[in-house]
């Protein structure tokens, strides 16, 4: 079943200095099923963080519909975007984007504390904390941890309001390989249990996890490419692939 | 040209902070430069009690000094930050230390003209302005002022001075750093605030002592004495109090989980107790600089409002004359009077004994004074029945055991309980209260002195013995014991003339003169009503002056402290919001968050200096005692309004404040 659509998603900037128009989205146009691990690849400047932004309501496009299964998000009122993005939506980004000021197990807390959907958060802290092993961090503060650590406990703050779509941008960009290992794994068994994602990269390695690869060039879906059933091996040589094509049409 | 450019460029991006250094120095030039003119003024000169007024002046001239350059070094030190960061670019780009200090010199020399030529002509307009509001406080008519090159000159050096300073700071920073460190932000990670008990119990310790101070002083003399101690233990107990006792309330509520975890407490409590901890130490001061401008306002203006009062308890008549050795009489004062066609409407003679400081412990017994407990000392005069009665005209009967008593200056409710349940016990004696008067006609109902006046009315015969027991011949008769004058107990008496004349200038001075002549003694004193008002006037006209100029300078303080907060709390709070947008937290939720935050921050300054201002009233009670101002009621209207005022005030600065941080904190939106 189709959990989101993207139907022909245009999106221009106005810069500030000249009349120019930019456009970041020309012509966008996939849909995610329930279920999916999806990877997004691209350069810098094809497009695909303008593309995130506007799915999590960021941003809005200046043409073209985003769908959350029924939902045109268009349809959603300014006042109302917050809550949105509270119920519907999971965010982990590059940079982790925790609050300092926070305790880990507040920071996890702080989606559900904003929703005021506090009951029984101790349950599902203690069942998250465990998936995530971060168990013995909860009451640390973020400036303690590692970057592994700190990007678990923004997947666990993500997570904890069971959002039907969560969104990854370069979640592995500031890790070392190995930290970067544990955190697609732990995508990878979420995934599994159900969890529909839309991960953001430029990394080949990150999305040879996903289960699906969508190649964005100069604001439009250039190709796009299947796991079936590749080995992560052979699902990497094959977006590598796909990537030296997607820059060879460059030159 | 070349660093010049850049020099220019650096201060551009930095107007934030560089547009309030430029306002706090040229505020603080205008306002020395003001002080200056003031100080070298004909016009000050000219005045009554010249001496008094420029003593004041140069006082305040000395505080306001010290203040600008501790204001200006602080808001300096914002400015640098920013400045760093640029110059580790430049250092980077391959540019020597020597080239950055010519940018730095150049700035510096930039911020000085621009600051001195605002500085002065807004210090010259505003000293224009400020002699019409000190004309009007001391009751003068005309006041001249010129553009006194010495107070220029002091006022560029002093300048010229801070600003040398800055440079060699600036100079030293440079010098001292790498580039690395010149490119760090200025963000570090802070740590997790704790619970700092002792801290807090220190500094509960310090207020209870300082607030029990000032509410327990007994007497004027003590407030003097315990005055800074007081004040000394509160500014360490706000301290104290504001980096130990926020993070235990902050921590105590966060324990709370059904108040914690409420969408609009989470982020403020967890926000407040980091930003406490930060800005513990900013608010303390700020907390401290309002309490000060509302005790310098209050203290001042009560001194000022209350002149009157106190010109008429001391002088309840036009003229007092004092004297010895019953060698004058209202007979002849009268007919001198005549002589010099003066106009006596009213007047009053009396003898009574010199004043003596005497003890009065709590069971009603008078003796001499054998104690440093000086609120159990009492300024006492012995009157004559006989004299009494010549005084006032009205009959009084006392037996030889019986007193009658007049409480003046300074009269206290616990001495008026006393004299109701206890008989007075003089020299082994008991004497009987029968009466405790309202009014003594003529006499002063205030004094100069320090301890409360009481004024013993008895019988004739006792009246001799008492005197003779309890009242020694002053210094300066003994002094004139020596020269072999004859001393007897005329010298433990003074007689006292009180007249309401119809006299001015140069009548009235040849009649005081010639009373003087008559009089033929060492020991003559004239006093004359106008010629005190006219001093009371200089002096407390001129203390509410300076008090005007020390809370324009404090609040200017609160201000620059205040904003530099927001500025840097904006900053590093921007990415706070900005991710908590993110995460689904609505515009108008981290609106609400935010005002909060910021009245809180506002709001607890304002507060606790307004409690502060509240305990310390008792003390500032005394303390004008002991200048010799009455209090009346209108002391609680100056605070009210004094209070209010200091509101106002600080509320346009939190608008204009809270605006910057506002757009700053919401920047990311753009």
């Amino acid at each position: 079943m189709t959990l989101l659509s993207v139907n022909h998603l245009k999106k221009e900037y106005k810069s500030k200095r000249s009349i120019q128009k930019v456009q970041a989205l020309k012509d966008v146009d996939f849909q995610v099923n329930e279920g999916e691990f999806i990877a997004i690849m691209g350069e810098s400047g094809s497009g695909k963080s303008t593309l995130l932004n506007c799915i999590a309501t960021l941003d809005k496009p200046t043409a073209g519909h985003i769908l959350l299964k029924e939902d045109d998000l268009a349809n959603l009122k300014n006042k109302d975007l917050a809550a949105f993005r509270r119920d519907h939506l999971g965010f982990v980004f590059q940079d982790f984007n925790l609050l300092d000021t926070l305790t880990v197990k507040d920071n996890i807390y702080l989606p559900l504390v904003l929703a005021k959907n506090t009951k029984g958060k101790e349950e599902k802290l203690a069942v998250l904390s465990k998936q995530l092993g971060i168990s013995d961090l909860l009451d640390k503060y973020p400036y303690e941890l590692s970057g592994g650590q700190q990007q678990r406990v923004a997947i666990g703050r993500a997570l904890i309001t069971k959002p039907e779509l969560l969104l990854c941008d370069e979640p592995t960009g500031a890790l070392d390989s190995k930290n970067a290992a544990d955190i697609l794994n732990l995508f990878d068994s979420c995934h599994q249990n159900g969890q529909t994602i839309l991960m953001v990269t430029h990394s080949s390695l990150s999305a040879s996890h996903a289960g699906r690869v969508l190649f964005i060039k100069d604001g439009r879906v250039f190709h796009q490419l299947y796991r079936g059933d590749k080995s992560e091996q052979e699902m990497l040589l094959a977006i590598n692939d796909a990537m030296t094509n997607l820059l060879g049409g460059q030159s | 040209m070349f660093h010049f450019k850049l020099a220019f460029d650096s201060l551009r991006k930095n107007k934030e902070s560089y547009l309030p250094f430029l306002l706090a120095s040229s505020s603080a030039i205008a306002l020395n430069f003001l002080m200056q003119l003031l100080i070298y003024a004909p016009g000050v000169k000219g005045l009554m009690a010249a001496e008094i007024v420029r003593l004041l002046l140069v006082l305040g001239q000395v505080i306001i000094g010290l203040l600008s350059i501790v204001i200006m070094i602080y808001s300096y030190s914002f400015l640098n930050r920013g400045k760093q960061k640029e110059f580790g670019l430049y250092s980077i780009l391959g540019m020597q230390k020597k080239n950055l200090l010519k940018i730095s010199f150049i700035q510096q020399f930039l911020s000085f003209c621009i600051s001195l030529i605002i500085g002065l002509i807004s210090g010259f307009v505003f000293a224009k302005v400020m002699i019409m509001l000190l004309i009007k406080l001391i009751d003068g008519s005309s006041f001249k002022m010129t553009l006194s090159i010495p107070a220029l000159l002091f006022t560029v050096l002093l300048f010229a001075l801070i600003f040398i300073i800055l440079t060699i700071v600036d100079t030293i920073a440079v010098y001292r750093s790498n580039t690395l460190d010149l490119m760090k932000s200025e963000k570090k990670v802070e740590g997790q605030p704790k619970n700092r008990w002792i801290l807090f119990l220190l500094g509960f310790i310090a207020l209870t002592i300082g607030y029990g101070l000032s509410l327990t002083v007994p007497t004027p003399l003590k407030a003097v004495k315990q005055f800074f101690f007081a004040a000394l233990l509160i500014i360490v107990a706000t301290y104290l109090l504001f980096i130990a006792a926020s993070t235990l309330i902050l921590k105590t509520l966060q324990k709370n989980q059904s108040y914690y975890y409420q969408s609009k407490h989470f982020i403020t409590v967890s926000n407040m107790l980091f930003r406490m901890k930060q800005n513990a130490v900013g608010l303390a001061s700020i907390t401290l600089l309002s309490t000060m401008t509302l005790v310098v306002s209050l203290t001042t203006a009560t001194m000022f409002f209350g002149r009157s009062n106190l010109m008429n308890d001391l002088f309840p008549t036009d003229t007092i004359v004092r004297t010895t050795g019953n060698n004058l009489s209202l007979a002849e004062i009268k007919q001198l009077a005549k002589k010099d066609s003066v106009s006596i409407k009213k007047a009053y003679e009396v003898t009574t004994s010199n004043n003596e400081t005497l003890q009065l412990n709590k069971s009603g017994k008078l003796s001499k004074p054998n104690t440093s407990e000086s609120s159990q000392l009492r300024n006492v005069a012995f009157m004559s029945q006989e004299n009494y009665q010549k005084l006032t005209g009205k009959k009084i009967r006392l037996s030889d055991q019986q007193i009658a008593l007049f409480q003046g200056a300074g009269k206290n409710t616990a001495d008026s309980n006393l004299f109701k349940t206890h008989s007075l016990e003089m020299d082994g004696q008991n004497y009987q209260i029968t009466k405790t008067l309202d009014s003594l006609s003529g006499y002063p109902k205030g004094s100069n002195q320090l301890y409360p006046q009481l004024v013993i009315i008895t019988a004739d015969s006792a009246y001799t013995k008492l005197v003779n027991q309890f009242v020694d011949v002053s210094d300066l008769s003994s002094a004139f014991s020596t020269h072999g004058l004859s001393l007897g107990f005329a010298q433990k008496e003074s007689q006292q003339f009180y007249l309401d004349i119809t006299a001015k200038g140069a009548r009235k001075k040849a009649f005081y003169e010639n009373i003087k002549q008559k009089s033929q003694n060492p020991f003559f004193d004239l006093e004359d009503k106008e010629d005190n008002q006219k001093i009371a006037n200089a002096l407390y006209g001129g203390f509410f002056f300076i008090g005007i100029l020390f809370s324009l300078s404090f609040i200017l303080a609160t201000g620059l402290m205040i904003y530099y907060k927001q500025i840097s709390e904006g900053k590093a709070d921007q990415s706070q919001f900005e991710i908590l947008q993110k995460v689904g937290m609505s515009e108008d939720e981290i609106k609400k968050t935010i005002r909060s935050q910021i009245v809180w921050l506002f709001g607890l300054p304002i507060v606790v200096s307004i409690v502060h201002l509240g305990f310390a009233f008792p003390m500032i009670q005394k303390l004008l005692l002991a200048f010799a101002v009455p209090m009346t009621s209108a002391v609680y209207w100056i605070m009210a309004v004094t209070i209010t005022l200091m509101v106002i005030i600080y509320f346009l600065i939190y608008k204009l404040t809270s605006r910057t941080y506002f757009k700053q904190v919401t920047a990311f939106r753009d």
